[in-house]
């Protein structure tokens, strides 16, 4: 057992006291601190968030413009703004009314006379007859058949025979539901001639069914019944009949119109999108108009043009060429009920001076003037009901096919720029802690169309006080198009086409030299302005518009700050 | 912009470090003390000196605070000539390098007692003890980030921002335990704790893998990982919280929470100590183990692995957008994104029980006594801990014996791996009763003045610990059985006791 000595335990619990008061030491050091205290080292923190992001396709960027109707060229696949009008909707021609009367009369004769004198009291004598009637309809030239839609036909007859008899008419070749037209009298004698009666019929769905080459021929088979009274029958009896066509309506002819009848139209068609065609900014490069005429009757058609012009309030640009001179017929329906379809379209080629020329002449509206000839390929077999009309439309169809360069779009953004940023910045945020503020597009264009984008700072006064970015500047705004293969010819595929995305990263700075800059700025405005071209436009290099072109925009925003300052 | 920072953040950190409920882990520097009952904490297989019975609360008390984030003296620096201290950027972010952690914690014993049987060779011991910790852990990348910000290319790498291994731990428990000491002979003896705990309050949150990258070109937000949360008893303190007051039914909710808590739990503590000689002595023991099935009022979330790119208002998914309209689309689009999010994360909301380890300790060590027959009992210790993922702590010690009066620990070690920091424990029999103290850094003795810009008179002057990682005290007060030898019970009733026995607690041999 090893003992310690009680002084030696006294100065060790001495040592041991004083280290344990002394371990406490306390109060090492002191740092005055302050707002403005230095930093030793770089401290850069950067902030980046994605704002926002979006694809447009071109047909999503058209539909914006509800205005306009934008469909698909059907020959290229590209882009189309289509302007529909309608030219004409009439019948080819008008079918007539019916309005025609004939008297016929039965003379009996002495002898026939005679023979009723002599016919016993009670006794009936049978006669019959044929007769017929004829005439012209207008613009035909042969009529096969008629339908009648209304008006009336009807008889009158007088009968000096002082016997009871009766007379029936048949209109062998006029069917009423499906039967011939027949007329009936009963004239039963009183004692006083002559013996008067009328009947009509209603010829609301009556047909004729006719074989001459001279018009219309109806055919009358008449029988007649006379029962004698004993009476004598003067040598000059007579029965008359009169026959009556009341207004009516032919509702169909079938038959052989005439040739080379022709009929005038005349026609204005505005073009409110013409007048603001800017030449110099937008070309395109295929223009059309798109004739589309329906035909429900079953005469062919033609146009023969007295006038075809484009005009402005001052000026007048006839066009011709072929497209307009050799204006196809308008087929014939082949059956009533069955529309014919006949479209002609007027193009670049076709016309001279070209539509493009005379877009670019900015007109405000097209006249059209001349005839239609029925029949024009000769005579033939045609038929036209109240139904057949005859109707032209048509469409103005601009293919985004050409170039544009320039087109500008302008906004003016109002307000107290530089008092908002003076506001916005101190405080909370120390502005010479923030190096920039970057707002960051980045574009991956599928588009054919190159943007670029400027900023001027305005006065109070709407007077230009800076810009963002100086003229020419290289790091200025610009997305660029999608890349178009500008060696391939006009007749391959992918002419115009943007065969590859371009992606363009750009960054809009704002740094703390241009903020500081705005705030001693009486800056109340800032114009932004946007302008697109399409590659090489001035060139006149063609590019297409295809509605799946799409273009993705993608903004973000990075906040650098930048505390270096050294102690 | 950061130096505006400075001052709310210097008043932020002391409010957080010195308001926070501690987090009890007790004093390593008590190991080798046995004068003191707390050293059976880790070594529950060593007899102490006496028997003891506590006074209530006073028993046993520890407070600890771990802080590897935020030590603003370590930022600075000033010379004479300066005015002003100087930021250091470079020590900010060296010091954020490392696991960044806050963590508190308290223990408070309302019982403890202790008594030995069959001549020493058994002790019972136990207690009531209350138990509430709490710790958040800060990936570097998130302190980080407001110096660097998400798209400072040149200083991150390319994997993004690192915000992996986020969590938030807190927990209120109180344990009743007792534990059971066995000597088996003159070299081996035994212990063991056994504890029913009741849980009262527990959060735990964690965001797991979770990668922030931002496009170098784009400037898109990836976002991976996922998330996880428990909690058991914390929303009704969040809805009187901000309920702004407290009704009496929720005091009387939080009496009785309190009181019967909202989980169930038991654990236990093992321990074995072997004499090599008279010289060595080795011990391990094993703390905590045992779990808590929290079963009332619980509230759970969950998400699977996801990945989100945030890539801004999408302008085509609102055909009507307008700038007029724009705050009501950016309303729709945000949900439409949260429900993006949700749906890919799999989010999952649940109230169903669930159980927490109570956090296993493993301590080894060993006692060298150069003198074993000194007076003063001189002796070198050594004590490794390893609790949960933390780093393996470490501690040498010197204690040393002051008569029968007193017993000091004077010690070097790492707590956590929270940097090197000397410790000291006391323990003085004073008549009836036992004091003891302990600390395990004496860096929290080392202050920083900090003075507020003194400029115009009317400054403020703040106090910070210059650096200290982990501040640690433990202290109790028990009454201890036996504080008067048998000798002097004899010399006080000689009629009764004529002869004197001897006062070793060794058995004799034969």
């Amino acid at each position: 057992m090893m003992n310690v000595h009680p002084q030696k335990q006294k100065l060790q619990v001495v040592i041991i006291g004083l280290l344990i008061l002394l371990l406490p030491a306390c109060l090492d050091q002191r740092f005055e601190l302050g707002n403005d205290m230095p930093i030793d080292g770089q401290v850069n923190p950067a902030f980046a968030l994605p704002l926002a992001q979006g694809q447009w396709s071109v047909q999503q960027a058209l539909n914006q413009m509800d205005s306009l109707n934008w469909s698909t060229d059907p020959n290229g696949g590209t882009a189309m703004l289509v302007q529909p009008f309608a030219l004409l909707q009439a019948p080819p021609i008008e079918l007539p009314f019916i309005n025609e009367f004939i008297v016929e009369d039965f003379s009996f004769g002495a002898s026939a006379a005679q023979s009723l004198s002599n016919l016993p009291a009670g006794e009936t004598m049978q006669l019959s007859h044929q007769t017929s009637w004829g005439w012209e309809l207008p613009s035909m030239d042969v009529v096969d058949s008629l339908w009648f839609s209304q008006g009336l036909f009807s008889a009158s007859i007088s009968s000096d025979l002082p016997m009871n008899h009766s007379i029936e008419v048949i209109a062998t070749n006029v069917f009423i539901d499906g039967a011939p037209m027949v007329l009936e009298f009963v004239l039963d004698y009183a004692g006083a001639t002559p013996q008067e009666q009328t009947a009509s019929v209603n010829m609301a769905n009556a047909r004729g069914v006719f074989n001459s080459t001279e018009g219309v021929e109806v055919l009358f088979d008449w029988a007649i019944s006379v029962e004698s009274n004993g009476m004598p029958v003067d040598d000059d009896a007579n029965i008359s009949i009169q026959f009556e066509w009341q207004d009516v309506f032919v509702s169909g002819a079938f038959g052989k119109f005439g040739s080379q009848t022709s009929f005038d139209f005349e026609l204005v068609q505005a073009l409110p999108l013409m007048a603001d065609w800017n030449p110099d900014q937008f070309h395109v490069a295929d223009p059309r108009i798109r004739l589309n005429s329906q035909n429900s009757s079953g005469i062919p058609l033609a146009i023969q043009w007295d006038e075809f012009a484009f005009t402005s309030a001052t000026n007048y640009w006839p066009i011709s060429g072929p497209d307009i001179m050799d204006f196809p017929v308008i087929a014939a329906a082949p059956a009533v009920g069955i529309w014919s379809q006949t479209e002609h379209v007027i193009d670049n080629s076709g016309t001279v001076p070209t539509l493009t020329e005379t877009f670019e002449l900015r007109p405000d509206s097209a006249r059209m003037r001349g005839q239609l000839l029925l029949n024009p390929e000769g005579q033939n077999s045609n038929f036209l009901t109240s139904e057949s009309t005859l109707v032209v439309d048509g469409s103005l169809e601009i293919p985004l096919t050409g170039w544009a360069n320039g087109l500008t779009w302008r906004d003016t953004i109002a307000g107290s720029i530089s008092k908002e940023l003076n506001a916005g910045i101190n405080p909370p945020m120390d502005w010479q802690d923030l190096e920039s503020i970057t707002i960051r597009f980045i574009a991956i264009n599928g588009w054919p169309l190159g943007m670029g984008m400027q900023a001027y700072f305005l006065d109070g006064s709407d007077e230009l006080v800076d810009s963002l970015y100086v003229l020419n500047d290289p790091n200025a705004f610009h997305i660029r198009a999608g890349l178009v293969d500008e060696s391939l010819s006009s007749l391959d595929l992918n002419y115009g086409r943007v065969l590859e995305p371009t992606q363009t990263i750009m960054d809009l700075v704002l740094t703390r030299e241009k903020a500081i800059e705005l705030l001693t700025l009486d800056c109340q405005g800032i114009e932004l302005v946007l302008t697109l071209a399409t590659p090489e436009a001035q060139a006149d290099n063609v590019v297409r518009f295809f509605p799946e072109d799409l273009m993705d925009i993608k903004v973000s925003a990075r906040v650098d700050f930048a505390i270096t300052i050294e102690p | 912009m950061m130096k505006h920072l400075i001052q709310p953040l210097f008043c932020i950190t002391a409010v957080v470090l010195t308001a926070i409920p501690g987090r009890a882990q007790n004093a390593h520097s008590l190991a080798f003390n046995d004068f003191a009952p707390q050293h059976l904490e880790f070594r529950i297989a060593h007899q102490p000196q006496h028997g003891y019975f506590a006074f209530p609360a006073l028993g046993n008390a520890s407070f600890a605070l771990s802080n590897s984030m935020i030590h603003p003296a370590q930022w600075l620096s000033q010379t004479g000539n300066d005015p002003l201290a100087t930021i250091v950027v470079d020590e900010v972010f060296s010091s954020w390098d490392d696991p960044n952690r806050l963590a508190a914690s308290v223990q408070l014993d309302w019982l403890q007692f202790g008594r030995f049987f069959n001549e020493k060779s058994s002790f019972v011991h136990g207690g009531i003890r209350e138990f509430a910790h709490f710790s958040l852990t800060l990936p570097t990348d998130l302190l980080k980030f407001p110096l660097t910000g998400n798209a400072n290319f040149d200083l991150m790498n390319d994997a993004g921002l690192d915000l992996s291994d986020l969590e938030l731990h807190a927990e209120h428990r109180r344990s009743y335990y007792l534990g059971w000491q066995k000597r088996w002979n003159d070299r081996l003896s035994s212990g063991i704790r056994l504890s029913f705990i009741q849980g009262i309050r527990n959060v735990n949150a964690t965001v797991q893998n979770l990668n922030w990258s931002t496009d170098v070109d784009t400037w898109d937000w990836d976002l991976t990982g996922q998330a996880s949360g428990q909690s058991s008893g914390m929303w009704p303190v969040v809805q009187l919280i901000d309920s702004d007051g407290l009704s009496d039914a929720d005091v009387l909710r939080l009496q009785e929470e309190m009181i019967a808590g909202l989980g169930r739990g038991v654990g236990m503590d093992f321990g074995l100590e072997y004499a090599w000689s008279s010289k060595w002595m080795t011990f391990l023991q094993v703390n905590d183990l045992g779990r808590i099935k929290w079963e009332e009022d619980v509230l759970n979330y969950t998400t699977q692995s996801a990945s989100f790119v945030f890539t801004g208002f999408s302008l085509n998914e609102e055909d009507n957008w307008t700038i007029d309209g724009a705050e009501d689309s950016l309303v729709v689009w945000s949900e439409s994104v949260s429900d993006d999010l949700e749906n890919q994360a799999e989010f999952i909301e649940n109230g169903k029980a669930y159980s927490t380890y109570l956090g296993s300790r493993w301590s080894v060590g060993a006692e060298y006594a150069p003198f074993p027959n000194a007076k003063w009992s001189p002796s070198l210790g050594v004590l490794l801990v390893k609790k949960n993922q933390l780093p393996i702590s470490w501690r040498v010690s010197w204690n040393q014996e002051w008569g029968s009066g007193m017993k000091t620990s004077l010690t070097l070690g790492e707590r956590d791996g929270l940097g090197t920091s000397a410790g000291v424990s006391i323990a003085v029999n004073a008549g009836p009763l036992v004091l003891s103290l302990a600390a395990d850094s004496h860096r929290m003795l080392n202050w920083t003045e900090f003075a507020m810009d003194n400029t115009n008179g009317d400054g403020s002057d703040y106090y910070f610990p210059t650096y200290s990682p982990t501040i640690q005290l433990q202290a109790g007060v028990v009454f201890r059985f036996g504080w008067r030898s048998k000798d002097e019970r004899k010399k006080s009733n000689t009629k009764c006791e004529t002869f004197d026995v001897p006062s070793s607690t060794s058995k004799p041999s034969f």
